[in-house]
């Protein structure tokens, strides 16, 4: 069971960033997640990769509309595997919401979440409870609670565990 | 109760036979799967990590893997992932059209799989582009593509419907292009997110079914899950004229359908409009720009690169030399000969064009046409987001009409038909 509260420093992005943002395709023919993933956000803010880890900010704060465009699921998988736990955005494009729970990355809809948070702000977020905790400035909020059907595809690690799951099933 | 014709064909496709309503969440069995390179990049992997031995026979025979974004032979990388394609599908009965057929978007319809009532899902977000035939097609991760080759099917949010009505003539020079590109920019990247939109309206009924795809390609940077436009007689003609011929069942709203908003557009106040950088709804109207000097201009992507684009196109080139470098990607190997056929490619040619095979190209900054930094491009695709094209945050890319592209290939700048 992957625990679905998740506590971290925060990365802070703006509105209506996109997936050619976020992995711009000419890298998806690298293929390995552990590769691609160097390149995360390279044409507004390169060298991020190494920053999550050396400033410990492993959750990723944005604005409306986060992750519009491709379809392509290297998007939060790359952000996973750049070391986030966890997305928290004002919005989400469909797709990108809907990849993220498939590739075990925690996701919620915060209205508001882009003002109550600074970059570099110590957060906690209770997935199950949508309740959000900005420790460093001593303040709360809630998100929109995600659905629990895709929770408890979340808590398992996401679609693939699942599909291996019913595969061993109807064998 | 009523129903959109969202909440129709989804029932229709349900597996449990419901009657489903936005806000429901449903297990649905697809009519026919799209895939591309997403399929050897991600899904093959997982699948085979599933444990899975087989791909659902009734998926299997009603999908169409095209690769489209990956050139012929361009990288190593992509030589790998094709020949991982070929195989795959080989080994299970999946039909493939392999590199130079075509953008999926464009070979996908023209082969018949995209029919009137049917559910159609595919690894890519302009899978949008199959509603033009009155199907609800939503975009899927490649996830989503092993659930529904290991199960045969998957799960949909039944969405709410925005209504948008496009009445009024169009304006000369104004094409569908000029259209969405206007009402994305009046409504914005999101107005439509997590919803499908329904069209209705003279001017969708007077479009041929290539303008209209030019439409439903771009609801997708609206936000919409899916666009629907309504069944008529030239979607008829045209399925008719597919190898698939017509098996389809032709769905309608119900009178007092629910709708999230309705939007009235009136097109008849059109003028000629490009989405300047870096955002497809970043939008102005050509008069308003000032000179915008172009290094390259590309005319292709699964937005505007089928005949009658490329029809404009020669008519606007014809006894003209362009003055910037620019790169013709015909949708389809089908749409090539076409264009032979009835002389354009002579005309590109002639007035100094290049003529490639058909691949997603410069669309997406994969195989042909890369801008660089400081470069300024015009192009025909669907999306001009920072490093789409290649290059980075100082590379511009203007989206506009073939029209448009057109003439500015001949004067150097971006400039409207029917200006000169
Ligand atoms: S032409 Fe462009 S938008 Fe269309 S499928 Fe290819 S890369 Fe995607």
């Amino acid at each position: 069971m992957i625990e679905l509260n998740i506590n971290g420093k925060v990365m802070k992005f703006g509105d209506g960033i996109n997936t050619d943002v976020i992995i711009p395709s000419k890298y998806l023919e690298l293929r390995d997640p552990s590769i691609f993933s160097k390149h995360i956000m390279e044409p507004i803010r390169p060298g991020v990769f190494n920053d999550i880890a050396k400033l410990g900010m492993t959750v990723l704060v944005a604005g409306n509309d986060f992750g519009s465009g491709s379809s392509r699921e290297q998007a939060p998988e790359a952000l996973k595997q750049a070391g986030f736990d966890a997305v928290v955005a004002e919005s989400f494009a469909t797709i990108f919401y809907r990849n993220s729970i498939n590739v075990g990355l925690p996701v919620m809809e915060i209205p508001g979440v882009a003002k109550f948070v600074e970059e570099g702000d110590h957060l906690s977020i209770n997935f199950d409870t949508a309740e959000v905790r900005n420790i460093t400035q001593s303040t709360s909020m809630s998100g929109k609670k995600t659905n629990s059907f895709l929770l408890d595809k979340l808590r398992i690690g996401g679609l693939i565990p699942e599909l291996q799951e019913f595969v061993r099933r109807n064998k | 109760m009523a129903q959109t014709i969202s909440e129709k064909i989804l029932s229709n496709h349900s597996v449990e036979n419901l009657i489903a309503y936005s806000g429901d969440r449903i297990d649905v069995k697809p009519s026919t799967v799209l895939s591309n390179e997403m399929l050897p990049m991600i899904s093959i992997a997982k699948f085979l990590q599933t444990g899975a031995k087989y791909v659902k026979s009734d998926i299997a025979e009603n999908m169409l893997v095209i690769l489209d974004h990956g050139g012929f032979g361009v990288t190593d990388k992509y030589i790998d992932i094709h020949e991982l394609a070929r195989r795959f599908t080989r080994d299970h009965n999946i039909k493939l059209m392999d590199t130079g057929a075509g953008i999926s978007h464009v070979v996908f319809p023209e082969l018949g799989y995209a029919q009137p009532g049917y559910l159609i899902l595919g690894t890519d977000s302009h899978t949008v582009n199959h509603g033009a035939f009155n199907a609800y097609a939503q975009g899927i991760g490649a996830s989503d593509l092993v659930e529904l080759m290991i199960k045969g099917y998957t799960w949909l949010a039944v969405p709410d419907t925005n209504l948008i009505r496009v009445n009024g003539k169009l304006p000369a020079n104004v094409y569908s292009k000029d259209l969405i590109l206007t009402i994305n920019g009046e409504k914005k990247m999101d107005w439509s997110t997590d919803k499908a939109i329904e069209w209705q309206g003279s001017t969708i009924s007077d479009f041929s079914l290539e303008a209209r795809m030019t439409i439903s390609n771009m609801a997708v940077e609206q936000g919409a899950v899916a666009g629907i436009m309504p069944f008529d007689n030239k979607v008829e003609n045209y399925i008719n004229s597919t190898p698939m011929k017509n098996q389809s069942r032709p769905v309608f709203p119900d009178k007092d359908a629910n709708y999230s908003e309705i939007f009235d557009f009136d097109a008849s106040t059109l003028s000629p409009v490009v989405a300047i950088p870096h955002s497809p709804d970043n939008v102005k109207p050509v008069s308003e720009l000032g000179s915008v000097e172009l290094d390259q201009i590309f005319m292709g992507s699964c937005t505007n690169s089928r005949i009658e684009d490329l029809e404009i196109i020669a008519r606007i080139l014809k006894n003209n030399r362009v003055k910037v470098r620019t790169l013709i990607i015909p949708g389809s190997a089908s749409v090539a000969l076409e264009a032979v056929k009835r002389g354009y490619v002579e005309i590109f040619m002639q007035a100094g064009a290049i003529w490639s095979y058909s691949t997603c190209g410069a669309c997406f900054g994969g195989t042909l046409g890369r801008v660089g930094p400081e470069m300024t491009a015009l192009s025909t695709s669907n999306r001009n987001f920072i490093g789409r094209m290649g290059g980075d945050d100082t590379s511009k890319v203007y989206l506009g009409s073939p029209a448009t592209a057109a003439q500015s290939a001949i004067t150097g700048v971006i400039t409207s038909s029917g200006v000169i």
